[in-house]
């Protein structure tokens, strides 16, 4: 193959093969050589002497021109891909780019030195290079003010331990590193060590190197002299803020699970390849957000599991501490925050390792003002420090500080209440600092006006009855719980002496005798389980959450106990006897107020009692008697599970309707904080301190259930219910929602038209004639009609609706009544209807005719017309007339239904001079026998009808 | 409307107490500025023709020209070459006094050279540019090299062919300086051997070839001057008569020059001293000269084979270093083979012969 490039460079003969082709274009020529390296090894010796050339260059002369950095870049690229094919070249581009980057790295452009750092990553990953000497030149060019040359120098090394760690298990290489790092720690340039620090707790974090050697390097770095290399040091040890604030991001987790399904280079191509609208951009935006906010919240998590881890790998606490607290008392004075950072991690060392700094206490005195900056932090911290094994007299002035400072009534509310949960923060974690007089000065707010106050009066009081009533108040004790009264709270380092395995009375006196009637006991053991299982499921589901919560604590603290010493004990053994105290209110209880229960648990619970004659001397009996196993300790746990569960639902039914809601917070916050403390370090929260009593923020749903709570009281007064669609509308307003055809009738049978109509109601059926396209027509010339007829009002003065044979009869038969129903004007106008445009109407129909009367006066004689067409009788008139002034026409129409008896062809009209038309038609005598229908009226002034 | 509302009431909004914050103070007025850089800009100043700043026709000096060189634009950056050569034609005294802004800004187009049209007055810009004194040409000639050396490296034939011609101007020019610098063998012998270098009958470039065997040509050195000097390690000291200045002073260079502190290798040895460099040169020449003889029909190129091979030939007789190397004259003789028989093939090639003679020794 080199034959023929040869041939095409050395005739400059521009023929194109592949290879000419892909001359200026690196990318495809490195793609060609991959193939076959062997054959090309000339093309990349050409590439590669251009490239030393271009070395020897920039030794002398770093920078560059724009133009050339392209070239470069791509030739970098090209070497460093294919430089594995050539291991002899490869050893001489790596030291050419070594020994560039050590020179004249400040010279070169960012760019070109990012290509060469990048090659060189590429080359170790390779193993062409060793890295031990690819990481100290790391660290030399971290020098270089390059921000993402330092980021990529620290993502580079992070991503290679992951991959020794994870992939390739080389703990040789590991180790190297390591040790690398640690000595690059102690560097005497501040950048150098910062950064072999990031390295270092990035891998801790990581669990790279998750180690005590690691953990106490990064808290040596916590005495560097550079400020900022502290902070981030004491930064690793307390974890993030919102782990300090007590924070949790459980919330946000469910939504997480849902949205881990779409990566975010999903979402990247699928806005690629959508139409770009904003909306859809600023989706996009929003999306990139919220990943990037799980993203740190992954990370906040993993630090907030490893911090912990690191304190307690601490080689020397006490020492770290008191060198802290040395760096905090010096004369050098240090940012507040730097200070601030420093008091939290000697709080928090002193507090998971329980050491003795007993000056730190004092030197807190001085911060402890209502005024001062970040109080609640260090309020916090004060907390975190306290431990049992702290002197009394030590908490109890700090206590005092406290007390005088915060909680008095020239503060604000807003102070005394972080005062107050300040105290209660340390009283639960040494009560034994408590006196009787503090204590009852401070539960004397639990009747402040404010809220605040006085909740965390009642948190506190609260707290104690559980730790130690006798110090509180008689009044603030609460019930009296049975044991308590004889019970012995213990004071400071006064240990406690076991007579007994609290809670062996369970168990059988013998064991050779629980074998021998193995079935009987059995039964009756598992009985007893039934019945306590019964017993909570009488109750609501809502405790059953409660309940396993509890559970869990109680493990969790049963592990501790193991590992921490005997004043754990104590505590755990009181919290014992208080459920021992609750158990036995709840076997009162069951004989006074449980009657719902059934009367085979009664019978059992009657077996327990005689179980229980003496319960303390048989526990005594069996922990003396012989040494427990395991399964006997499993079986006392959880004995002492279900009581504790049972008596805190007895405990709560006793509180009843007296304890408000407020009270249950306090009481479940308490639980909350004891379970807290069981978990991590045990170690109070910023809530803890912050905390201010808020009725919480309903949801939608609780909102809607109190509003129909209220309604079920509305109905026990009485009210009528209404919560139709109805309320609140006349009907005049409802009938305009009504459909068109449902009011249609009663628009027209307006309360006057029902009236005047009422009494012809027999001859309505007319009505059925008009249909309804004539009506329509009708209407539209009603108006010109009205106009008409008022001029001729005008005209006739005299003209006055008839009367005939002393009855109101207007011709319902006739459309002409039918269309001044329908027309507006109707009902404003007197009463003219059936004469109008032709002068007086009669109309008699008696037995022996049917005659029709009509003035037609202002109609000529041919201009009217009479039909009949079937039983209907038509009388049309119609006159045009026509002057210089203008055109008028007058018409009228007159439709009369004959009767059955009137014969069609006797029909006579005479037009008598006075302009009158009488038509007239005998009738045949009735054949059938008349009948009367008597006819009921609906309307205001019924009118008897015969 | 809520938002009416808000808006309303935004001066008269609650200030939360919270223990141990300070409150913000509302009635202060933030005046600290963040930018992340301050642009000054500066007047147009007005330009005069001075003498030590010249202006070109177009108004311009020669660091605007010099900047003008790295334009983008092909054609500024021809309008600042033509510019440069007009102003330096002009006061020529500038040429030496300015190379150290005109070397790193001319010798870098060396590589960007694909504009034949722009090549032609760059070819000429760097012909005025070599007429500095070699003295003052001393202190920037390794980086001139460099960038030729790095054009001769070029994926691009025209630029190749360019740095070659440039390369030449330089041997011609200065040959002392050339000399001296340590890369110019190695990176030469390196593109002769390379299967992209032009053809054997392209415009002088055996001529190249030939001023560049000039250069190392060592017939033309300088005799020898030995002197003893005894040194020895353990005590540090020397002993002997001499004159360290006399032994590594060149005859013209400039006395700052000094060969021990500068970077180039010494001038007292050249490659053609050196066997392993003898042979790489031959073993790249001869392949070349075969071509030459066999199809140099017309003879026109005879002269320069002629030189070439007569250079080679006493390079190879009068070889002084000849004992590091184990039978070196066979392998000089061997390298030489093809070009033997070419020579033997060629009827009319008496003046060729002669030359050739040691190789039928």
């Amino acid at each position: 193959m080199p034959s023929t490039a040869d041939l095409g460079a050395g005739t400059n003969s521009g023929r194109a093969s592949r290879f000419t082709m892909s001359e200026r274009n690196l990318g495809l020529m490195m793609e060609i050589i991959r193939k076959d390296p062997e054959s090309y090894k000339e093309e990349f010796l050409e590439q590669f002497n251009h490239f030393v050339q271009t070395m020897k260059l920039l030794h002398m002369q770093p920078e560059q021109h724009r133009m050339e950095l392209q070239p470069l870049l791509e030739s970098v690229t090209f070497l460093s891909g294919l430089a594995k094919h050539y291991p002899a070249n490869s050893k001489q581009f790596s030291s050419s780019l070594f020994s560039i980057l050590r020179e004249q790295s400040a010279g070169l452009d960012p760019e070109v030195r990012m290509a060469f750092c990048k090659a060189l990553v590429m080359l170790r990953n390779q193993n062409l290079i060793d890295p031990i000497e690819l990481l100290e030149t790391f660290f030399e060019l971290v020098k270089i003010e390059d921000k993402h040359l330092r980021k990529f120098i620290l993502a580079s090394i992070s991503s290679h331990l992951k991959r020794l760690y994870s992939k390739k298990k080389d703990n040789k290489t590991l180790g190297k590193i390591q040790n690398l790092c640690y000595s690059k720690m102690k560097d005497s340039r501040a950048i150098v060590a910062r950064a072999a620090q990031l390295v270092c707790i990035d891998a801790f974090r990581k669990r790279f190197w998750r180690d005590a050697k690691t953990a106490n390097v990064i808290a040596e770095a916590c005495f560097h002299k550079v400020p900022k290399i502290q902070v981030t040091a004491m930064k690793f040890f307390l974890g993030s803020k919102n782990d300090e604030e007590g924070v949790s991001e459980d919330e946000s987790d469910a939504e997480d699970v849902e949205d881990d399904a779409k990566t975010l280079k999903e979402v990247m191509t699928a806005f690629r390849h959508a139409k770009k609208t904003r909306k859809r951009a600023k989706d996009l935006e929003k999306t990139k957000k919220t990943m990037s906010k799980k993203k740190k919240q992954k990370k906040e998590g993993r630090s907030r599991e490893c911090n912990l881890m690191a304190i307690q790998s601490l080689y020397d606490p006490q020492e770290f501490a008191d060198r802290l607290f040395g760096m905090l008392e010096s004369k050098k004075v240090d940012k507040f925050e730097v200070r601030l950072f420093r008091i939290a991690l000697c709080a928090r060392v002193i507090g998971v390792h329980r050491l003795h700094v007993l000056s730190f206490y004092s030197y807190l005195h001085r911060f402890l003002q209502p005024k001062q900056r970040e109080v609640t932090r260090i309020l916090l911290y004060a907390a975190q420090a306290c431990h049992e094994l702290v002197p009394p007299d030590t908490v109890e002035q700090l206590l005092r500080v406290i007390a005088n400072n915060f909680v008095s009534d020239r503060n604000s509310p807003e102070a005394m209440t972080v005062g107050i949960n300040a105290i209660r923060e340390i009283l639960a974690n040494c009560p034994f600092a408590a006196t009787e007089e503090l204590l009852r000065d401070l539960a004397e707010y639990k009747t402040y006006k404010n809220k605040n106050v006085s909740m965390s009066a009642r948190a506190l009081i609260t707290l104690f009855r559980a730790v130690n009533p006798k110090l509180l108040a008689r009044k603030d004790r609460g019930k009296p719980q049975g044991e308590d009264e004889d019970k012995e709270f213990l004071g400071f380092a006064r240990p406690t002496i076991h007579d007994y395995v609290a809670g062996a009375e369970v168990l059988e006196k013998n064991r050779q005798e629980k074998e021998g009637k193995e079935v009987d006991e059995d039964d009756s053991d598992s009985d007893i389980l039934v019945s306590d299982v019964d017993t909570d499921e009488v109750d609501t589901d809502d405790e059953e959450p409660v309940a396993k919560k509890m559970r869990k604590s109680e493990k969790d603290e049963e592990e501790v106990e193991d590992e921490e010493d005997e004043f754990e004990e104590v505590d755990d053994e009181e919290e014992d006897d208080d459920e021992d105290g609750w158990e036995e209110v709840s076997d009162n209880d069951e004989e006074e107020e449980e009657d719902e229960e059934e009367e085979e648990e009664e019978l059992e619970q009657g077996q327990e009692e005689e179980e229980e004659i003496d319960p303390k001397k048989k526990a005594e009996f069996i922990s003396s008697d012989r040494i427990l196993t395991q399964e006997e300790f499993k079986s006392i746990r959880e004995y002492q599970l279900k009581k504790q569960m049972v008596g805190e639902k007895r405990l709560k039914k006793l509180m009843g309707k007296a304890r408000t809601n407020a009270d249950e917070r306090i009481l479940e916050e308490l639980h909350e904080k004891m379970e807290m403390r069981g978990s991590g370090d045990g170690l109070p929260r910023l809530k803890d301190i912050e905390h201010f009593h808020k009725k919480k923020r309903q949801t939608k749903e609780e909102r809607m259930a109190d509003i129909e709570a209220g309604r079920d009281e509305d109905r026990k007064f009485g009210r009528p219910k209404k919560n139709g669609d109805h309320v609140g509308r006349t009907n005049r307003e409802l009938a305009k929602k009504k459909v068109f055809n449902m009011v249609k009738n009663k628009t027209e049978m307006s309360d006057e038209v029902i009236d005047r109509y009422s009494t012809v109601s027999s001859t309505r059926t007319s009505r059925t004639f008009v249909d309804p396209f004539e009506e329509t027509q009708i209407r539209r010339s009603s108006i010109i009609d009205d106009i008409l007829s008022d001029l001729r009002d005008v005209r006739h003065p005299f003209e006055t609706p008839s009367l005939l044979n002393g009855r109101r009869i207007s011709h319902p038969s006739t459309p002409l009544s039918e269309h001044h129903a329908i027309s507006p004007f109707s009902r404003f106008r007197p009463i003219s209807s059936y004469n109008d445009g032709s002068g007086v109407g009669e109309v008699i129909d008696n037995e022996s005719k049917f005659a029709v009367k009509l003035d037609v006066s202002s109609y000529k004689p041919e201009d009217l017309k009479i039909s009949i067409d079937g039983r209907e009788l038509t009388i049309e008139g119609k006159h045009e007339s026509k002057n210089e002034h203008g055109f008028s026409q007058r018409s009228f129409v007159r439709r009369f239904t004959l009767p059955e008896q009137v014969s069609l062809t006797g029909v006579k009209s005479e037009l008598t001079s006075a302009g009158v038309l009488e038509l007239e038609a005998p009738k045949n005598p009735p054949q059938v026998q008349t009948y009367h229908i008597p006819i009921t009226i609906i309307g205001k002034e019924p009118e008897t009808n015969e | 409307m809520t938002n009416k509302k808000s808006r309303k009431n935004e001066d008269f909004k609650k200030v939360k107490l919270k223990v141990g914050k300070k409150l913000k103070k509302t009635a202060t007025t933030d005046t600290t500025i963040t930018a992340k850089r301050v642009v000054l800009t500066t007047q147009f100043e007005q330009k005069t023709h001075t003498e030590e700043k010249p202006l070109s026709f177009r108004g311009l000096t020669l660091e605007e020209l010099s900047k003008q060189l790295g334009h983008f634009n092909t054609n500024i950056r021809k309008d600042a070459i033509v510019g440069i050569k007009q102003l330096l034609t002009s006061r020529p005294d500038l040429i030496s006094s300015q190379l150290r802004t005109l070397i790193p800004s001319i010798a870098r187009l060396i590589s960007d050279a694909r504009d034949s049209a722009m090549n032609g007055q760059l070819k000429s810009l760097l012909k005025l540019l070599c007429t500095a004194p070699s003295d003052s040409m001393a202190a920037h000639i390794t980086l001139f090299l460099a960038h030729v050396f790095r054009g001769l490296t070029h994926m691009e034939l025209p630029v190749r062919n360019f740095a070659l011609s440039i390369l030449a101007i330089l041997m011609a020019a200065y040959p002392q300086l050339c000399r001296n610098n340590a890369d110019l063998f190695p990176s030469f012998v390196n593109f002769l051997g390379s299967s992209r270098k032009p053809n054997w009958n392209a415009p002088n470039f055996l001529e190249t070839i030939v001023s560049f065997l000039d250069i190392y040509d060592v017939s033309k050195r300088r005799e020898v001057k030995p002197c003893e000097v005894e040194i020895s390690f353990d005590k540090i000291t020397m002993k002997g008569d001499f004159d360290l200045i006399s032994i590594f002073r060149e005859e013209n260079a400039s006395p700052f020059d000094f060969p021990v502190f500068t970077t180039t290798k010494s001038a007292s040895v050249s490659p053609f001293e050196l066997p392993t460099a003898f042979l790489d040169l031959s073993k790249v020449l001869a392949p070349l000269l075969t071509a030459c003889i066999l199809e140099d029909n017309k003879g026109g190129f005879v002269s320069d084979a002629c030189k070439m091979l007569e250079t080679i030939g006493r390079a190879a007789q009068s070889q002084p270093n000849a004992f590091l190397m184990p039978d070196f004259k066979q392998k000089a003789q061997s390298s030489m083979e093809q070009v033997k028989k070419a020579v033997g093939l060629r009827k009319k090639g008496s003046k060729l012969r002669k030359s050739a003679d040691w190789l039928f020794v």
